[in-house]
């Protein structure tokens, strides 16, 4: 029993243990207490994009160049669950082919029903990490809504990346990514048309105010993947663009909160059956945490 | 359940891999799936940073005798005894009664029905809950059939 204590997990994973390591995560995604030392700032790269854009593939060739200059890397990549079984099919890791899995850490992680939210202990999970030595933490997610956009929203520096012929950078203003986001990468610049693709996203971009850098990468050859690391590394924190980040991730906290009150299901039954409005059911939850 | 779903060696066919992940996630599990080529170390690699409570490793190839021993042995070798180890596609008949000697506890062959994977699961839950011998490192003849 001792031995599976957080207390010694944590300890054991700080003496390298890995299975320890992935123990404690299991135990704080499980919604276990955990009290972890806050000694650092977490570096937190959040990546995100459409289906198909290259997340993944890119996310390899950044982890295994950071962990050939010594960094110690963990990826924590989120996938939706399933809504009707509450399983999850996680394949973020088949990408994985450059990176070696002795040196960098990967840890999938099912939302959990979380829709719109960030998945449970997502933010203990980080700073366990942070704590625990890791010093360059990438979240992968999907984009391709505004739940998604959350999840990346308690990253620090967040990359979106996208590609040739998808047009999706509409979607993603639509959904306010721009706004949070530092840099996009615009990947497959192996294929024809990529030039094109390139310039269509910063046409999009040119009525935004700052708008992100767009730059042009190659997973497949590796080619810009330099250039690319040298701008999350020397990027400014922008006050806009933390201060939107911060916004999204309280309002997430306060959703899954409400999610969780007790009251939350009477109210939401009266608010169905026309006995009280949305506003009136909102005043109720409010009170109930006004008097916690 | 948290499963990993593996490629071992240099099998390229993973449609039998996907299909069962996908069941399994049906089945409300959470599946990793490692995608193709990965060694015996790779795979156990990945089950201890996911903390998977079982690996289930797709075989199309002939070298189930030479990978799948390593990687039963491996999982022991790192402490991870309780992990449940199964295995999906072509093993001879005359080929079984080894890999169920090196600790695996299914194997499903061509025609399986799609539940039956599941209901293994189910039933490794409940004997886990029972303290019954389940993992690649927990001995005992258990086996499904």
């Amino acid at each position: 029993m001792e031995l599976n204590s957080i207390f010694s997990l944590f300890a054991n994973a700080k003496h390298g243990d890995r299975r320890s390591l992935a123990k404690l995560l299991t135990k704080i995604e499980n919604g276990e207490e955990i009290d972890i030392p806050t000694t650092k700032a977490a570096w937190v790269l959040g990546v995100t994009g459409p289906p198909g854009a290259g997340k993944s593939t890119l996310i390899d060739r950044l982890a295994s160049y950071w962990s050939e200059n010594r960094q110690r890397v963990a990826i924590l990549a989120v996938d939706p669950s399933s809504p009707i079984s509450g399983g999850a099919l996680l394949g973020d890791r088949a990408r994985m082919v450059h990176s070696n899995p002795a040196q960098v850490f990967f840890r999938s992680i099912s939302a959990r029903g979380n829709h719109g939210g960030i998945p449970n202990g997502l933010e203990h999970m980080i700073q366990t990490l942070s704590e625990l030595g890791w010093d360059r933490i990438i979240i992968e997610t999907v984009g391709v809504g505004q739940g998604e956009f959350a999840v990346i929203s308690v990253a620090d520096r967040i990359l979106l990346v996208d590609g040739p012929d998808r047009g999706d950078v509409l979607q993603a203003e639509k959904a306010g990514i721009l706004e949070i986001a530092d840099l996009i990468a615009c990947n497959k610049s192996d294929l024809p048309g990529s030039l094109a693709a390139m310039k269509s996203i910063e046409d999009g971009l040119s009525y935004s105010e700052n708008p992100p850098a767009v730059i042009g990468v190659s997973s497949l050859t590796g080619d810009g993947i330099e250039n690319l690391i040298h701008r999350i590394e020397t990027m400014e924190p922008d006050l806009a663009k933390s201060t939107a980040r911060a916004k999204i991730s309280l309002e997430c906290s306060m959703i899954s909160r409400i999610r969780k009150s007790p009251l939350y299901d009477d109210v939401v039954n009266d608010i169905s059956k026309n006995k009280i409005t949305s506003k009136e059911g909102a005043e109720r939850l409010e009170e109930y945490y006004g008097r916690l | 359940m948290r499963v990993v779903i593996a490629k071992a060696g240099l099998d390229g066919h993973d449609r039998g891999a996907k299909i069962i992940a996908r069941a399994l996630r049906d089945g409300g599990h959470e599946v990793i799936y490692t995608g193709l080529r990965r060694t015996p170390e790779q795979i156990v690699a990945i089950a201890r940073d996911e903390d998977a409570s079982a690996v289930g490793i797709s075989t199309l190839s002939g070298a189930h005798a030479r990978l799948i021993p390593t990687i039963c042995e491996l999982l022991r070798a790192e402490g991870m005894d309780e992990v449940t180890v199964f295995v999906g596609g072509i093993i001879p008949d005359t080929d079984r009664e080894a890999l169920y000697g090196c600790g695996v506890r299914a194997i499903f062959g061509p025609g399986t029905s799609i539940n039956e994977p599941i209901t293994f699961l189910e039933n490794v839950n409940e004997r886990t809950q029972q303290n019954l011998p389940v993992g690649v490192g927990h001995g005992g003849d258990w086996k499904w059939s």
